[in-house]
């Protein structure tokens, strides 16, 4: 995966806490990563494993996977050219997983941050909701937008992330014109792989997390134009 | 999901974290974009115990896609005590036009710079992959 992992932890009193945290995302890019060749998802792709052969995590993720590209009408989906590529939705997973294992640990104030995608729980260290700054998509430097939040996750999708193609599993094609979509959601792992789904389904994507109960969102187009959902304003600071 | 493919990229996961005392001055990282001090412990799958010599490192200018990266890292007592940014990406001037075609209920305005310190930033940037080859290519330049 390759992408920075930030944890802030309010009233942590040593490094325990992080050593774990560290310890569950080597765990998770040692299985899940494309990259490396001894891991799970290396394996399956050279067709040395059947399914009820794959870990009970890998199982999992295939589930939600499939669970995700039935919800979206086949926008999210994790086979490529007939290669697994699970990213989209295991990034979200494990943050979520490295967060409940904070809460077990007994933390409350806490955020997780991988790759930009976000678990916020409890307040900061001044006593205030976490404050989240979209960045620019067309400027990195810049953030245009923050929100105010607690106890949800907070993904976004764009072409910073992906380069200039966007790839769209329903008609083959690499052609968009949205730079970036932020979902909040009730955790990081919805808030991931509907941002992922949306963000391929182009102009369209803002209406479908509208029309979800449970998500908002912020997308921006290549012209600086921002749409976001109607219940997206009550978490602007 | 278009795979990049980088030879020779290492996978570096690291972890910044802020261990906070249980006193009156609680202090959170506020970070605005770019960052210009950052405290992290570089951490990667198999070397973990071998230290860094102290000094002041710089990366040669790598293209973080919407412009030039460059990193400088502080090393002292065998850690990352700091990373500057002495070049990083800006991006190309755009226009705004309006799109009258959204939905009666959804929202629309221009984005503008927001200068609120914030906590932390969503929106994961290119820079984050040209980054790690430049904390990869410096720190080995530290190495004891």
């Amino acid at each position: 995966m390759g992408m920075p992992i930030t944890v802030d932890i309010v009233d942590a009193q040593n490094d325990e806490i992080f050593q774990s945290v560290f310890d569950l995302f080597t765990a998770v890019d040692n299985k899940f990563s494309t990259y490396k060749t001894a891991s799970e998802v290396a394996h399956i792709n050279r067709g040395e494993l059947e399914v009820e052969q794959y870990s009970a995590d890998m199982k999992e993720i295939v589930y939600l996977a499939n669970q995700t590209n039935y919800q979206t009408e086949g926008f999210f989906d994790i086979y490529h050219d007939g290669k697994m590529d699970p990213s989209g939705i295991v990034k979200g997973w494990a943050i979520l997983k490295a967060s409940n294992l904070i809460k077990d640990a007994g933390f409350e104030n806490f955020y997780v941050d991988a790759g930009a995608d976000i678990q916020v729980s409890g307040k900061n260290s001044e006593g205030e909701l976490w404050k989240v700054g979209i960045r620019n998509p067309l400027n990195p430097r810049e953030i245009v937008k923050v929100i105010r939040l607690t106890g949800k996750g907070v993904a976004t999708s764009g072409i910073y992330e992906r380069g200039k193609h966007i790839y769209n599993p329903k008609n083959n094609s690499f052609e968009t014109d949205l730079a970036s979509i932020t979902v909040i959601g009730p955790n990081i792992l919805e808030a991931d792989r509907f941002a992922t789904a949306s963000f391929a389904m182009g102009r369209m994507g803002i209406e479908f997390i509208e029309a979800q109960q449970d998500l908002e969102g912020y997308m921006i187009d290549r012209n600086g134009l921002a749409t976001y959902t109607s219940g997206f304003e009550r978490y602007i600071a | 999901m278009k795979k990049i493919a980088l030879t020779g990229l290492l996978i570096v996961i690291f972890i910044a974290y802020l261990i906070h005392e249980n006193s009156e001055s609680k202090e959170a990282m506020n970070i605005t974009a770019p960052p210009s001090t950052t405290s992290v412990a570089p951490t990667q799958t198999t070397d973990t115990s071998v230290p860094y010599k102290d000094g002041e490192y710089t990366s040669s200018v790598g293209d973080a896609y919407f412009g030039p990266l460059q990193i400088k890292l502080t090393i002292s007592s065998g850690k990352i005590a700091n990373i500057d940014f002495p070049r990083y990406p800006n991006d190309r001037q755009t226009s705004i036009e309006i799109n009258g075609q959204a939905l009666p209920i959804l929202r629309q305005e221009a984005i503008q710079a927001q200068g609120d310190k914030v906590d932390i930033v969503t929106g994961a940037t290119q820079t984050s992959d040209a980054f790690n080859l430049l904390l990869q290519e410096t720190l080995s330049k530290a190495k004891v």
